[in-house]
């Protein structure tokens, strides 16, 4: 080896090392099988067999460790063939791996070998290394390759508060960056914040139905909760517990992650028979609120057995066939738990990307897979019916129950293989296939991927995808799908700190209702005095529930989320409000990137919101809310003294809108304006510089892109 | 379209990575140009021609949307149906009654009988001619069947999804050829959308222009009072901003794009003539085919000789409560094809438009399964479409109808255990959308740079536009 490669080798060590130190990066480990265990028998064999240049069956065979992540040939190839394992595989350093040097040296340093043992007759004749000491060094570099604490920035300042807040929460906020910047730590603000007493839904709609409307079926006054009956004009009180729960809600953090799980476990109440069912779509957020930072296999269960998600998508009454009257179970949910909440069609690489054979992606199941688990998902009903009925309306709230008279008892195939024995109960069929999927190596970057994509960027690195999904495999005390090790290693990433340095297409477009949660919170939006609600409730059980009023807009609640096309849990179909993979056309770059958001992009929305936002502006009250109890108001009235002077004014909307990244040019332009000698004003002309001002940064792209 | 021209468009693409929205805008412009210059034929078009996509998200069930009434297969029918079976003396029959139209579909009978309508049976998405042997050898066979994300794709695009490449949608390129037919200054495309971003109308060039069921309203910006001048200069300075950010410049491509058709659309729907034809304002379908006739009816006024429109309809998806949801729906169907029939004869009246010059076809990513799971249908593949129009083949039913068979030779399930009437569609998407491009006007040249798989079929014309 000359010097420069040697010098080449060096500097790529270092390289290793110093990623190392710094986050989960991708090194090589000798846990090829990954199951927190090095072994020569299982990952030592494997390494081994790989020189030796085995693989399929040949390769796996009686040489996987128990509870192993990395468990069928072409993940362990996979694994085995990444550039890191490559090189980590030279043992001696002679700058090619060998099955009868590199691969014996390691299999003894497994077994414990050391000194001469560890080398004799294993080192080749243009090794580098050749001491035990040295080799032994170079192969223990992976143990200190573990995850270790994320040193905290030495000076979070208001700038770092401010992006981390946009991304973990409905919106800074003049107090919310203070307290971050106070905290110093944003660990410790993710603890706090995931110790926060919950803000559930349910409870806060019926409350809100039974003070505006306390009659029950028959016209009386409901005495309790329990003479409720669920209808569509709860969706109402529905929205308005989320408008509250989002603008100033103390649980940000938990709601703005069960907000990204409301797009990944779609409910929608588009559908008639969800329309009238507000209080379950109240409970069905409320389910996913309680596992936000939860494991994601109790979500996916109680997600499942919803009475919303069994409408929605089938399970409820689903039952076993009927071959005498060609029926055969719905085969609804069976497809989207897989396709959409789980694995997707197509095998991952722990970095979310596609493992290719033959250039072709490769399926995750087929058509008899989702006709298998169409069986599991059989002879689940309403808790509340009676357990010989098989029909009749039932509870909305409670989880399912099983009927085992209706569930299918026959063997099924599961995923890679599994099969569940027949003559099992519905309740132990769902618990083993629930256990299946959440194995499927699959689920950590499939579902990490998206809530990236939905707290932090469109377009992740495959490496962030691959640290992330890392947390899901393994919180760090060996527990898979904790949800909580999920969010913090999303939000605590190098990357979603830093990536606005240093990728050129960092970040997201805000999605419609974010756009305008973010401007709702920095100005502290209030429910109007009158109705103590963002909207009107003008009357009861068969009217109309019209007015939301924002100054003096007026729409009605419906016309809301089809004005800027989106609203909570009410999304077209299970494939949400856009996909994760939508691309925009005339995208630079298109062949690369994706941006799910842009897909709600059409002229009308983007005419709609941008109106709505400015009608917000513009109908401000500079002060609290006087003379204006029927309105709900913005609070302009600590900014706007600052319209003295253009830049204390622009320093400050910076600060809550942009995270003190507003461009020179933007902040030029909207200067000269202010200035213009034709600036005309109605009320008074700071208040009318300080709405101009936002108004302008509210369309700016710098405002409309989360970086 | 020439390589070289592919390697053009990719450097001007690069350039505008660089050089942020100026530079895209720019370069958008001459991509506009490049696309007219090449596609002069285009440019000389007199009379006017557009396409309406109805498109059903969720999978028609096309067995009970037309049902054989002979009494063989109306029994193997009901067998299979059972209790979600429509009975055989409320099916409005056709085609000297041995086939039904679902009792909800009296206007659409109508046209059928009137022959502005004609039925394209067994027809689905497709590679290349495809028998039960090469499904199971798996020669060609579309990816991920079933899935309506993946059907959805290679329906309006002809190709199977790659994350984070665009294939462009068969209306879109359609819509980059003929965009020369058109005389706008505004860069209005063709392609106008009443339900959102679609990949059948997404174009190498073109961007779908949406538009909402009651119209386009104003940016609040772009006031002419003279005290918000300043306001709207800077508004204006700020959309000419640089931004190397890929998001960024493109969201501002947007803003920009908007502003420019925007208005003139408004403007133009502003002074729209009158029309009297009758929109049940309760049909999600109807609302937007309300919109599609207004804006046909302006199109003299933008400048259109050739559009395309896309409207939806979504729960298309009936896994459960089939009887009354499907029939539902095909009642929205029904209401929407005959008040929009309807109103091109207004149209026609005025001189603006004919039912001649206007042809409305379904689409949906997938038939239904023949078998039940009790109270609806899974996905499946073959699938019915309608195509309605003066210049249709109408009141005939082109291709053939399946037989009602369990587990037949075209029942592609057969290979998963309990055969469950998943049926191997006869013609493809490319076939039906080919058929649609040359009555359009696409020439015979470019038709098979829009339809990748036409190449695998002997017949490259369906027959049911004449």
């Amino acid at each position: 080896m000359n010097k420069r490669s040697r010098h080449i080798q060096l500097i790529f060590f270092t390289c290793l090392l110093l990623i190392s130190s710094n986050s989960h990066a991708l090194v090589c480990s000798l846990d090829v099988d990954d199951n927190g265990q090095k072994d020569a028998l299982t990952d030592g064999l494997l390494i081994l067999r790989h020189l030796f240049g085995l693989s399929g069956a040949a390769l796996t065979q009686n040489a996987i460790g128990a509870n192993a992540q990395r468990n069928t040939p072409r993940q362990i190839a996979n694994y085995l063939n990444t550039v890191e394992c490559q090189q980590f595989f030279d043992v001696d350093g002679n700058q090619s791996t060998d099955a009868l040097t590199d691969g014996l040296i390691i299999i003894r340093k497994l077994f414990g070998l050391k000194g001469d043992a560890l080398i004799k007759n294993a080192i080749s004749k243009n090794a580098t290394r050749v001491s035990a000491t040295k080799i032994i060094e170079w192969l223990d570099v992976d143990n200190r390759q573990q995850p270790e604490p994320k040193p905290e920035p030495e000076n979070l300042n208001s700038a770092d508060a401010a992006r981390f807040l946009t991304q973990a929460t409905f919106g800074p906020t003049d107090e919310s960056i203070n307290k971050l910047v106070e905290t110093g730590s944003y660990k410790t603000w993710l603890k706090q914040q995931m110790a926060t007493p919950i803000g559930y839904q349910l409870k806060s709609t019926q409350d809100y139905w039974l003070k505006n409307c306390p009659l029950n079926r028959d016209g009386k006054l409901i005495n309790h909760p329990s003479e409720i009956v669920d209808t569509w004009e709860a969706n109402h009180g529905r929205h308005n517990t989320w408008w509250q729960s989002v603008l100033h809600g103390d649980d940000q953090l938990r709601q703005r992650v069960a907000f990204a799980l409301s797009q990944i476990f779609v409910v929608s109440d588009k559908p008639q028979m969800l329309q009238d069912s507000q209080f379950g779509m109240a409970s069905y957020y409320d389910t996913l609120l309680k596992h936000s930072f939860g494991n994601y296999r109790d979500l996916l269960e109680d997600v499942t057995l919803h009475p919303a998600m069994g409408l929605y998508l089938g399970t409820l009454r689903n039952q076993k066939a009927d071959t005498e009257r060609n029926i055969r179970p719905d085969e609804n949910y069976a497809r989207e738990v897989l396709q959409l909440f789980s694995i997707g069609v197509h095998e991952l690489n722990i970095n979310g990307t596609l493992i290719l054979e033959n250039g072709q992606p490769i399926p995750t199941y087929d058509q008899q897979t989702i006709q298998e688990f169409s069986r599991v998902f059989t002879g689940w009903n309403y808790a509340d019916v009676n357990w010989k009925t098989w029909i009749g309306n039932g509870s909305r709230l409670l989880p399912m129950i099983p009927n085992e008279q209706f569930h299918d008892r026959n063997e099924k195939e599961l995923l890679n293989g599994a099969v569940l024995a027949a003559n099992q109960s519905a309740r132990a069929d769902l618990d083993a296939t629930l256990d299946n999927i959440f194995n499927h190596p699959n689920v950590g970057p499939f579902i990490s991927k998206q809530l990236i994509q939905r707290l932090v960027t469109s377009n992740p690195t495959p490496a962030y995808v691959g640290r992330v999904a890392r947390a899901f495999n393994n919180n760090g005390n060996g527990i898979r799908g904790d949800l909580a090790a999920v969010v913090n290693a999303i939000l605590l990433d190098d990357e979603a700190r830093n990536g606005h340095k240093k990728i050129a297409y960092f970040g997201k477009l805000k999605e419609p209702l974010l756009r305008l949660t973010h401007f709702f919170r920095a100005f502290d939006l209030q429910p109007n005095i009158k109705e103590g609600s963002f909207w009107e409730h003008v009357s009861c059980g068969r009217g109309e529930y019209p007015a939301y009023v924002i100054g003096h807009t007026w729409s009605n609640l419906p016309k809301l989320g089809k004005e800027i096309g989106q609203a909570v849990l009410r999304a077209p179909s299970v494939f949400n409000f856009y996909r994760p993979d939508y691309t925009p056309s005339g995208m630079p770059g298109k062949n690369t990137l994706v941006a799910p958001e842009f897909q709600l992009a059409t002229e009308n929305f983007v005419i709609n919101t941008t109106n709505l936002l400015n009608y917000s502006i513009y109908w401000a009250k500079p002060t609290a809310g006087v003379n204006d109890e029927g309105h709900s108001w913005l609070d302009f009235s600590q900014v706007s003294p600052l319209a003295n002077n253009a830049d204390n004014l622009l320093n400050h909307l910076s600060r809550v809108l942009l995270s003190d990244t507003m461009s020179d040019q933007l902040r030029t332009i909207i200067k000269r304006h202010l200035a213009d000698p034709g600036f005309q004003h109605h009320d008074n002309i700071k208040l009318d510089k300080t709405r101009d001002a936002i108004a302008l940064i509210l369309v700016s792209p710098e405002y409309l892109i989360q970086q | 379209m020439s390589n070289h021209i592919n390697q053009q468009r990719r450097k001007f693409i690069k350039m505008a990575m660089v050089g942020g929205a100026s530079t895209m805008l720019a370069t958008q412009n001459k991509l506009n140009l490049m696309s007219s210059a090449m596609a002069s034929e285009y440019s000389t078009m007199n009379d006017y021609k557009s396409l309406v996509c109805i498109y059903l998200r969720g999978g028609n069930d096309a067995f009970n949307m037309l049902v054989p009434r002979v009494s063989s297969e109306y029994t193997n029918y009901q067998k299979t149906r059972q209790k979600m079976a429509i009975p055989k003396s409320n099916l409005l029959p056709i085609a000297n009654g041995q086939y039904g139209f679902h009792p909800s579909m009296p206007l659409i009978r109508n046209l059928y009988n009137q022959q502005q309508l004609a039925v394209v049976a067994n027809t689905g998405v497709l590679f290349r001619p495809t028998t039960l042997n090469s499904f199971r050898n798996n020669h060609l066979i579309p990816p991920d069947l079933f899935s309506h994300s993946h059907q959805m794709d290679i329906w309006q695009t002809g190709y199977a999804p790659n994350p984070g490449i665009i294939r462009p949608g068969w209306g879109g390129l359609i819509a980059d050829k003929l965009n020369s037919a058109n005389q706008t200054n505004a860069g209005i495309p063709p392609t106008f959308t009443l339900s959102g971003t679609n990949l059948w109308q997404t174009g190498e060039i073109t961007r779908q222009l949406g538009v909402g069921s009651s119209g386009i309203k104003k940016f609040r910006f772009f006031s002419e009072k003279k005290w918000e001048l300043s306001r709207r200069r800077a508004f204006e300075e700020i959309m000419q901003m640089n931004s190397s950010h890929p998001l960024q410049s493109q969201m501002q491509h947007i803003i920009n794009d908007t502003r420019g058709r925007v208005g003139e659309v408004k403007l133009a729907l502003d002074q729209s003539p009158e029309l009297t034809s009758e929109f049940d304002s309760n049909n999600r379908l109807a609302k937007q085919l309300r919109m599609v006739a207004k804006l046909i009816s302006v199109r003299e006024q933008l400048g259109m000789k050739r559009q395309l429109f896309f409207v939806s309809a979504g729960s298309w998806d009936t896994h459960s409560n089939q009887v009354k949801d499907h029939a539902d729906l095909l009642a929205m169907l029904d209401g929407g094809i005959g008040s929009f029939q309807n109103s091109l004869q207004e149209l026609d009246a005025m001189g603006i438009a004919s039912t001649n010059s206007v042809t409305t076809f379904t689409a949906s990513e997938f038939g239904r399964t023949l078998t039940s799971n009790g109270d609806g249908t899974d996905h499946g593949w073959a699938s019915h479409y309608l195509v309605s129009g003066g210049a249709v083949q109408g009141g005939l039913i082109h291709g053939n109808i399946p037989a009602m068979e369990i587990g037949g030779e075209n029942d592609a399930t057969g290979e998963y255990g309990t055969p469950a009437g998943r049926f191997i569609p006869e013609y493809s998407v490319d076939q039906y959308g080919a058929t649609l491009a040359r009555w359009l006007g696409v020439s015979e040249a470019d038709i098979p740079t829009i339809f990748p798989n036409l190449k695998n079929f002997s017949q490259k014309d369906l027959g049911f536009m004449g």
